[in-house]
C-alpha cells in the first residue's frame, strides 16, 4: 500500500455515558456538506447538520479525523432497530418505505442482533484519491472492531458493487447481498461483510 | 437540474472517438429518420458534422440562420421535426459529442446552460461505460488511483509493462477514449460517487 494516510478514529452515541456532542455535530455537519451542499440530495437539514429517522439513541457514529478535522463519517445501527415504524435504512428501502431509494434490494431480510448496518458513509473531498482506499479500509476495520465489541459478526452496507472486489482484495470477506440497482449516482447493491 | 429536453423540442447526439454512425446516436427523433439519415448519407452533408470537424478536439456552439437551413436536407428534416438549428460539440479525452437540437427561439441566455448540460450528458455517457470494464481492468485502475508507478503495478499484478500498456489501451477502447488519464479520472469519479462529491 503506497498511502501513508494517517488518521484517528472515534465513535460516539447519544445513549453513551461518554457522549461527545462536538463529535456528533461534526459527523452530521460533514454529512450535510457532502450529501446536501455538494451532491444536492434532497435530505432534511437543521442549520449545518443533516439528519434522518435513523439518527436515534441506538445509532453509533464513527468519525475519522486528520489534524483535528473530521474527514469521514459512518453510522452504525443494529439490524434489530425498530423505532416508531422505522427499522434500518436498508430494510426500510427493501420494503419500499423510502420513496427516494430502490426497493427489493436484499437477498433476504435480516433482523439479527449480530448483524449491524453501516450507512451515511461520507468522505470529505479533501481526501486525495490515492488515500481513499486506505481511509475506507481503516474506517471499516474500526467499525468491525466496534461491532465485535457488541458481540456482532456481520455488517450490511449499500455501495457501488465495484467495492466488493476492492474490499476482498483489501482482505475483507465481502459478498453481494441483493440485486444491483442503477441510480443517478451509478450502480448500488447491498454488500454483506462477515467477520 | 436542466436536461436536454428543457432546451430543445427535439435533439439527437452522437458520442464517438471516430466517425459517427447510426449505432452511436441517442435521439428523440424518430428511429426511421435516424436510420434514413445515415443510410442516405445525410451526415455527409449536414452542417453539424462539418462544424464538428472544424471544431475537432474543442467544445463549440453554433446557431444556424434561416438561410443556412434553406436546403433540401432541412426541408426533409422539418417534415419530421428534426430540423436542428443548434449545434453543440463537446470534447472529453478523445471522445467527441456532437449534438443537434431544435429550438427556433434559442437565445444567448440559454447557451451556457445548454453547453453545461451537454458536458454533463457526455460525461454521464462515458461514466456509464465503466460498467463494461473487466475485473482485471478495474484492478489496474485501482492501483493507478492509489498512485502506484507502472513498475510497482507490474510487481503487484504479476504482469509485464507491455501488458499494462495493453490493458490501458483496452480500457480506453471500452470507454471510447484516447486519453488514459481521462479514463482513470472517470473511474475514480464513478467509484466514489455517492460517498464524495465529484
Amino acid at each position: 500500500m503506497k498511502s501513508n494516510f494517517l488518521c484517528s478514529f472515534s465513535v460516539t452515541s447519544l445513549s453513551s455515558d461518554a457522549f461527545d456532542i462536538d463529535l456528533y455535530h461534526e459527523s452530521l455537519a460533514l454529512r450535510k456538506r457532502t450529501f446536501v451542499d455538494e451532491m444536492r440530495w434532497p435530505l432534511a437539514t437543521l442549520d449545518d447538520m443533516e439528519t434522518d429517522q435513523y439518527d436515534t439513541l441506538f445509532s453509533h457514529h464513527i468519525t475519522a479525523k486528520v489534524d483535528n478535522l473530521v474527514v469521514a463519517t459512518l453510522r452504525l445501527l443494529p439490524t434489530t432497530h425498530n423505532l416508531f415504524g422505522s427499522t434500518y435504512m436498508i430494510l426500510d428501502a427493501h420494503r419500499g418505505r423510502l420513496p427516494d431509494m430502490p426497493a427489493s434490494i436484499m437477498q433476504q431480510e435480516i433482523i439479527d442482533p449480530a448483524t449491524w448496518e453501516a450507512s451515511r458513509l461520507a468522505i470529505c473531498k479533501s481526501v486525495l484519491p490515492r488515500d481513499r482506499n486506505a481511509l475506507l479500509r481503516e474506517l471499516i476495520n474500526y467499525a468491525m472492531d466496534f461491532i465485535r465489541g457488541q458481540n456482532g459478526s456481520g455488517m450490511l452496507g449499500l455501495m457501488n458493487p465495484v467495492f466488493i472486489r476492492i474490499f476482498n482484495r483489501l482482505g475483507f470477506s465481502v459478498s453481494q447481498f441483493g440485486p444491483v440497482c442503477h441510480q443517478s449516482d451509478g450502480p448500488i447493491c447491498v454488500i454483506k461483510y462477515d467477520f | 437540474m436542466n436536461r436536454l429536453q428543457d432546451f430543445f423540442s427535439g435533439y439527437g447526439y452522437t458520442v464517438t472517438s471516430g466517425l459517427a454512425t447510426a449505432n452511436c446516436v441517442t435521439s428523440t427523433f424518430s428511429a426511421s429518420w435516424v436510420e434514413k439519415y445515415f443510410r442516405e448519407g445525410f451526415d455527409q452533408i449536414d452542417p453539424i458534422f462539418k462544424f464538428a470537424e472544424q471544431n475537432k478536439r474543442r467544445c463549440g456552439f453554433k446557431q444556424l440562420t434561416d438561410i443556412d437551413m434553406q436546403t433540401p436536407l432541412f426541408e426533409e428534416a422539418k417534415a419530421v421535426s428534426a430540423d436542428s438549428n443548434i449545434m453543440i460539440t463537446d470534447f472529453l479525452g478523445g471522445s467527441t459529442m456532437v449534438l443537434g437540437g431544435v429550438n427556433p427561439d434559442f437565445s444567448s441566455q440559454h447557451l451556457i446552460d445548454a453547453q453545461e448540460v451537454c458536458k454533463l450528458t457526455h460525461r454521464q455517457v462515458m461514466t456509464d461505460r465503466i460498467e463494461h470494464l473487466t475485473d482485471k481492468q478495474i484492478d489496474l485502475l485501482e492501483l493507478i488511483e492509489m498512485g502506484l508507478r507502472d513498475s510497482e503495478i507490474s510487481y503487484e499484478l504479476g504482469i509485464s509493462s507491455s501488458a499494462i500498456a495493453q490493458r490501458k489501451k483496452a480500457i480506453c477502447g471500452t470507454l471510447g477514449l484516447t486519453n488514459f488519464q481521462t479514463a482513470a479520472q472517470l473511474y475514480t469519479a464513478r467509484k466514489w460517487s455517492g460517498l464524495i462529491s465529484p
